[in-house]
This record gives structure tokens, sequence and C-alpha cells, in this order.
């Protein structure tokens, strides 16, 4: 998809783009007013119209995109020259300036014109990128469908310890409320809780199965339990669960298959809890840039306005 | 603590209401079937949380469970309950009602979440997507829109109609004055008034007028006389700002010579071939000779050369050497005063007629430069004029009585010399002891004790003494100092009348242009002004444009000085295109009695 709105009509727009700067730029520097290059020559007056419709169409792109039923062009086509002609504003409006910029309405407006670019810039960027990515690590799911393997698991995790006794069954009710997806903005696109909890929550749950064992004794070899302690201080909680969950296997207690069952399923959340946080990540740095992107060019839009307004009020 | 708590059941066909009342400490909450509120569902707890009522009869929700419970959505471990306090449990809501005169607390239960429509909340209530999270594209481009708007159009539009608030405005740093639509700086002239828009912009939306800038230059013309050349729009019609544009910072206004050749080049297409005003597209090689301006003097029969409606000067192409003559009358010599060898200092005459000789100071030579007598004014642009009394009289001593050579003649008006000659010789008339051959008795004799005249001897030396001046006056101006120097012409000798043809030497060779000398002191003056070879006053000793192309070129050149228009030329000229020139003295009437006797 990606490539064919930059390769659209074989390139169509990136010639256009390149034909305007090129002819502005020769422009500029065939051209010698007297006085400093400004905006109010005539090749400034012309460099501002030009800079000023293309910022015209720019912003249409909002509308167009809104409008299903428009047979002007295809969006992808208005996309395409999107990118293109909205590049090549940046010369075309950096001429029109006569590199002059001072702290005023004036400079504001090519400063947020700049800034509206290269947070598109940026969105292209990721439109480049993370889509790829997400498919790789949605592996042909999609988010409902693993928000739905998650609700499933819990659901699932929840029936295995109610049969172990409650205290087994708060530690997963509360991994499963403390798992939590999502949040706010600065949450999904740090992924901070990016699996803790999960695993904070095996871990509790291990605590608690020690003392299941060791109220149930009669079930276990004193030797195989110490060789799991021993392991755990040394290569790691997972490590642990692993030894025990095969060491458990063995006794081929219903209990205790129900305990394999409950530590295999809360494994599957914690991976399947990390891609769901990626994937919100990935979809959250997919959007934000529009979120920087609109509103700056609102903003834009007025300093035009008031650019164009305050230079022909003090003509 | 009496509770009431309502078990709400929503069915399709109704709802269900089952309540209990209780009357303890503590109501607990749970899967446990012993619990007070009892909530059958595999996400709570068997002993989940319980309401408490403290010491100061407030009532406080613990939970017991470690997964906590959600107090008005958020996750809480405790919270004081309060009516309209919402408690979630897995998949139940407890809600606080207001309580009655019978119950300190009345709660309402009902699970509000079935097991397919908690899935569809926990897709659709999680915020797992940027736009539930309170971001909004709209709100932010309605806060910039109007902020922008508001903070660099409004407020300063406000500013500048309204006094007071300009002033607050433009003290305040921070706060946006009209400061912020200036899109650059001022020129350097115009920084006095730079907060004062409307000194320029007196009206929106029309572009500056000619007037706000001649409100101040009172005194700028237009370039060519409006009425003379009226066909000519693009100059009659330009506005001050067409060349002149503000707001570019610290650099000159002016334009350079594209405006200057758009015209001149093809000056003959615009005003017919018969104008005297010759095609000039660039110095380096376009433009023509110089012209000079030569006053003209006395009788009409100067050199030819195109004369200025006014009568006062004609110009004359430097190539032109048929008329390239000066109207000068002074007899002088450049070449005699630039000898290599020097000149003689001093003169005195021996007698009226006889040769001069040097008296004193034998052999004391002096070497002239040119700067002796040619010094520069104090802005180094020309040179100061030249004066009788400061540059020549050190040498040229107008001394006129042998027996008296410290007595010079007054350098200046005829009469003054008639009247300081009469004046002297009656004084030593009258005086006696003049030892002069020719003179009577009364005359030569002493008198020691300044014994009176008689009538007789009286009149008889003053007789002497009118004789005397009157001779002397006419060998002064016909052969001896005035003769040195000047045409001198006889008029009515019995009214001692003597016409000295007027010297003219011009300050201003060229008054269309302007040359500064103190830029080109890395030259000779002999390099452009060949003086060392001429013998007559009248010569032109101005070089030819050849000589400045050599290091100037047009605007254009790169192996020479890039030399535009206005480097020489001034553009507002107007009105005195062809009248006086009134910026500079161009001619220095060292004896102004032009026209006298004639």
């Amino acid at each position: 998809m990606h490539e064919s709105f930059l390769k659209y009509e074989k390139y169509r727009y990136l010639k256009l783009a390149l034909a305007i700067s090129l002819l502005s730029i020769t422009a500029y520097g065939l051209h010698s007013p007297t006085v400093a290059p400004n905006g109010g020559t005539w090749l400034g007056y012309t460099l501002g119209t030009i800079g000023a419709a293309l910022i015209g169409w720019l912003l249409w792109l909002g509308i167009r995109k809104r409008q299903y039923r428009s047979t002007t062009g295809t969006v992808k086509g208005w996309l395409s020259g999107h990118i293109y002609l909205g590049t090549a504003l940046t010369i075309i409006a950096t001429l029109h300036t006569g590199f002059q910029f001072g702290w005023n309405v004036h400079t504001l407006c090519y400063v947020l014109m700049l800034l509206v670019i290269f947070s598109g810039f940026y969105g292209l960027y990721v439109y480049l990128q993370y889509p790829d990515q997400m498919s790789h690590l949605r592996k042909g799911s999609n988010r409902e469908a693993m928000l739905r393997e998650m609700k499933d698991l819990d659901d699932a995790a929840l029936e295995l310890a109610k049969e172990l006794g409650h205290n087994v069954h708060e530690v997963i009710l509360r991994s499963i409320e403390k798992s939590r997806i999502g949040g706010g903005a600065w949450q999904q696109l740090t992924a901070r809780r990016l699996g803790k909890d999960a695993i904070r929550g095996i871990e509790e749950y291990l605590t608690s199965y020690r003392k299941n064992l060791e109220e149930n004794t009669l079930f276990l070899d004193h030797r195989v339990l110490s060789a799991g302690s021993a392991s755990a201080g040394t290569r790691g909680s997972e490590a642990t669960v692993m030894f025990i969950s095969s060491a458990l296997k063995d006794l081929k207690s219903d209990k205790f298959d129900r305990v394999r069952h409950l530590l295999e399923t809360t494994a599957r959340k914690k991976t399947l809890l990390k891609r769901i946080r990626r994937d919100i990540q990935l979809k959250a740095i997919l959007q934000l840039w529009l979120y920087i992107h609109v509103p700056l060019s609102i903003a834009l839009l007025a300093s035009l306005l008031i650019h164009i307004t305050s230079v022909f009020w003090y003509w | 603590m009496r509770a009431q708590v309502n078990f709400i059941a929503r069915r399709k066909k109704g709802d269900t209401r089952k309540t209990k009342e209780f009357s303890s400490r503590t109501l607990r909450i749970g899967r446990a079937t012993n619990q007070e509120i009892f909530l059958p569902d595999i996400r709570v707890a068997y002993e989940h949380a319980q309401i408490v009522e403290e010491a100061d009869n407030a009532i406080y929700l613990e939970a017991k469970a470690l997964s906590g419970v959600r107090i008005n959505d958020e996750p809480a471990a405790s919270a004081a309950l309060a009516p309209g306090t919402r408690i979630g449990v897995g998949s139940y809501e407890i809600r606080v009602r207001e309580p009655s005169p019978d119950f300190d607390l009345i709660l309402d239960v009902e699970q509000v979440q079935t097991e397919q429509a908690t899935d569809e909340a926990l897709l659709r209530n999680a915020k797992i997507d940027l736009a539930a999270t309170g971001l909004s594209k709209r709100r932010w481009s309605w806060i910039l829109f109007i902020g922008i708007l508001l903070w660099f159009f409004f407020i300063p539009l406000v500013g500048s109609y309204i006094g007071p608030v300009q002033k607050l405005l433009k003290a305040v740093p921070g706060l946006p004055s009209n400061n912020v639509w200036n899109s650059g700086d001022l020129a350097p002239a115009h920084h006095f008034f730079q907060n004062e828009c409307r000194t320029c912009h007196q009206t929106p939306f029309i572009r500056v007028k000619n007037e706000a800038c001649t409100d101040c230059h009172r005194k700028t013309h237009q370039h060519a006389d409006t009425a003379k050349f009226e066909g000519m729009e693009n100059i009659n019609e330009a506005r001050c700002t067409s060349c002149h544009e503000e707001h570019n910072g610290s650099g000159i206004l002016v334009r350079d010579d594209t405006l200057c050749s758009n015209c001149h080049s093809e000056l003959s297409g615009l005003l017919g071939k018969d104008t005297s005003v010759m095609d000039v597209s660039d110095f380096g090689g376009g433009h023509p000779e110089f012209r000079v301006s030569i006053p003209v003097v006395g009788s009409k029969s100067g050199p030819g050369g195109s004369v200025d409606p006014a009568g006062h000067r004609v110009r004359v192409r430097l190539s032109d050497a048929k008329d390239l003559k000066e109207s000068n009358t002074l007899l002088f010599s450049h070449k005699a005063h630039l000898k290599p060898e020097g000149v003689r200092t001093l003169y005195v005459p021996k007698n009226p007629e006889g040769a001069r000789v040097q008296e004193d100071s034998a052999g004391e030579r002096k070497i002239l430069q040119c700067e002796n007598c040619h010094v520069p004014d104090s802005g180094g642009f020309r040179m100061q004029p030249i004066t009788f009394d400061r540059f020549c009289k050190d040498c040229h001593r107008l001394t006129f009585e042998p027996v008296d050579k410290n007595r010079v003649l007054p350098h200046g008006e005829v009469d003054e010399v008639v009247f300081f000659l009469q004046q002297y010789y009656k004084s030593r008339a009258l005086e006696g002891g003049f030892e002069d051959p020719g003179a009577p008795d009364v005359v030569r004799r002493r008198r020691p004790g300044r014994e009176p005249l008689t009538q007789q001897e009286k009149r008889e030396a003053l007789q002497w003494a009118a004789e005397k001046a009157r001779e002397i006056t006419d060998q002064v101006f016909m052969y001896r100092s005035c003769h040195t120097c000047h045409n001198v012409a006889r008029g009515d000798i019995t009214a001692s009348s003597w016409n000295i043809a007027p010297v003219r030497i011009p300050q201003h060779w060229m008054p269309m242009a302007v040359f500064n000398h103190a830029k080109h002191t890395t030259m000779e003056c002999l390099d452009c002004h060949k003086a060392e070879n001429s013998e007559n006053g009248s010569d032109i000793l101005l070089t030819s444009i050849e000589k400045c192309q050599g290091c100037h070129g047009g605007v254009h050149d790169r192996a020479r000085l890039a030399s535009t228009c206005i480097d020489c030329h001034k553009f507002h000229i107007g009105k005195e295109l062809f009248g006086p020139d009134t910026r500079a003295t161009p001619v220095v009437a060292v004896k102004p009695k032009p026209d006298a006797g004639d």
C-alpha cells in the first residue's frame, strides 16, 4: 500500500514537486532585487501566492479524505500529492521569506509550516515502518481476537484457580485486575506496564504455591523441592517455573495437573499481554503524529490568515 | 449501622428486586455464601471486601482481596462511602444511595456486566486507542486556531486603535502589540518612528502613498520634470516605495542600475531622436563621453555645444576638441608653474618697462606641486576655490612703486585699486620726501618738522599726485600687475575705467555627476589632469571616460570595479535637471563683475 501512494502514477507528484522546486530556485537565483530579497518583490509575491495556494490545497486533504463520494481524483492520488507538494512547500516558502526571519507572526507562520511538514515526514516514516511490524506482531490475528484470547485465558485461569483454594484464586484475580492494558496516552506510547504485573503475578503465585506444597508434603519429594529452590536462586524465576512445572508433571495428581495448566495459562497470558501492549504502542505511535500534524496545521492556517491580512493591512 | 441492601436483577420481563436488611458493624462482600453481600461471580474472591462503620460513624470500604475493588471505576484498596459512590467488584456494581431515617446505609447491588457484555465492554472501554485517552485533534485545533487569532491578531488590532491598550502592550514584554506584524527592521534613519506604524501606513489595505514620504522628504524632487516628460509613466507614476522598499533591515533603500537603464538605454525611442540626452546602458561600455559644463561668460561668443535654457552654461563633450575651450580668461600656464626646476619665488619690478629681475633670494626656487594650489575641501570631494590672496600673492606680489617695495595693491575691485593709488600718492605727496625723479620739489623735499605747506605748494603736490596715480594705475592695469594674469581693456581713461575680463574657475565641471577626489588618492593628479604641458588658461584639463573605464566597469563587471549609475549620479534631480545647480556652487567668480562695460 505505502509503495503505491509514493509511486502513484509513476511518481507524477514527485515530478511536479521537483519541477516547482527547481523553477522556484532558478527564479530566486536569477532574481536580483536591489534591496535584500523579501516577500514583497514580484517574485516574493509570486512564491507567496503559490505557497498559500499549496497550503490551502494541502489542508483540503483533511476534507477530501472524508468525502467518500467525491470523484476529484482518488484519495491515494491526493495523498501522493500531499506528500510531494508538501515537501516542495518547504523550498517555496523558504525562498518566499528571502531568508529574513524575526520575532513576528510571519516567522511564526513559517515555523508552524515547517513543524507541520516535518511532523508529516515523521508520519510518513511511521506509516512506512509500523504497519509491517504490527502485522508481524499480530501473526495474522487482530487486536480484537487477541483481547478475546486474553479474556479467555483469564477466565480459564480463574476457573482453574477456583479449585485450588481461595488464596490461589485471589492471586490470579489480582493478577488479572492489575495487568491492565492500555491506559493514558503516555502508558500506551511507552507500554510502561509491559510484563511487570504478569511477572509479579506469577511470582506471587509461586510463593503461594510453595506454601501449598509445604502444606501437602506427602505428595512431594524433599530433594526435588530443594533442587527447585536452588535453581530459583541462580537461574531466575522462569527457570524455576519450568523446573517445578516439569517436576509436577510427573506427579500426575489432578490438583497438580490443574496447577500446571494454570502455569501454562499464565505464561501464555504473559506473552499475549506483551504482544497486545506492543501492538497498542505501535498503534499509538502510528496515530500520535496526526495529533500533532492536524492541530498544528490548523494553527498554521490561523497564522497564515494573519500573515496575509497584516501584510496587506499595512501594505 | 443499619443497612438495607437491594439486590437488583434486570430481566427482559422486568426487573426484580430482593431487599435484605442488616444491623451490624460490618458488611462483608464476597463469593462465599456466608457473606452478607453475596456476589456469585468467579472474578470475586470468597471474602473480597467489607464495609465497616468506624467510631466516628463514617462508613468505609476495605478490600480484603489483593485485587482490590473499583471505586467509581478507579482501582482502590479502601474508600470512604458517600451517596453516589459506585463500588465495582467483579461484574457487580454496588451503588451507595442517600441514607433514609431508617437506614444509615442503603446499597443497590446489580450485576452490570453479563458474560457477553463483559467482552464488549473490555473491547470498548479499555483505553487501547489514543482517541480514548482524551487527546483530541479537534479540541487542540480549535484551541490553537482561536489562540493564535487572539494573540497575534485581535489583541494587536485592539491595541492599534486604542491608545492606552497600545501603550500597555508595548510596555510589557511578551504582550503582543502590532510589532508582531512587523515584517522586518526599518532602515536606521526611520528608527525614530518605528513604533508609529501609521506614519506611513495611513489607510488599511491601501499601499503607502508618496505623501507619507514627502511629508518629511519635502525637498526630494522627481527624477525629471513631469510636465516636460509627461509620457514617462514609469517615472511619473512611480511610487516612492517601488524603489525604496522598507522593512528590509538596515540595508540601503535605493535600487541600482536596472531601473535607470530600463529607460536610459533607449531614451531616443522614448523622447524622440532630437533629444540631447544620450542613451546609456552601462558604465563599462554603454556610456557616452563626458560632457563638461562650461560657464557662459560675457559675450555670447563662447564655445559651441548645447547651451542650457537659462544660458548659464554650455555643455561640451570632451571628445569635441574644437569647442573644448574654457571661457575662463585668466592668463595662466600650468606648464610654467609646474616646471621641474621650480619657480622663482619673488619678483619685484625694477622699472615699469624693464624686464623683471630677481632681486633678493637669488637662486631660490620652489618646485610647485598641484596641492600647493589645489587643496581638497573638508569633505574631500572637490577642491577649495582658488583665490589670489590665498594662493598667488606670495609669489605674485602686487608691488607698484619701486621706491616703496613693501607696499602692495589690494586684489579685487578696479575702483578699489584706483582709489588706493590715488590715496597713496596723495598721501606721499603731502608728506614729502618722496624720492621720485619726476616729482616736483615739494614732493621730494623732506620736511622734518612737518612744516605746513602753503596753498600753492599743496595744489602743486596734489596735482602731481593725481597725475602720478593715473599713470601708475594705467601701468598697473595695462602693463604690469593685473596684466600679468588678466585680460584688461582700457575704458574711458578720464573716468579711470578699466575692464578686467571676468575669471570663472568652475568648481564642478560635471554638475550632473558626483566625483569624489578623496576616493582617488591612490592616483596622481597628473594621471587625469594633464597639466604639465598646458600653457593656456583656457585648456580643460579633464580626462576622457576611457581613463575612468580603465578601473571602473559596468554593474556586472568582474574584472574591474563594478560601478552603478548611482555611484556617480543622483536620481532625485527633478526640476533642477537643466536649471542652475543649487546643490553646489558651480562657478566661483574670482572677480564677480562679469558684464561691466559690455
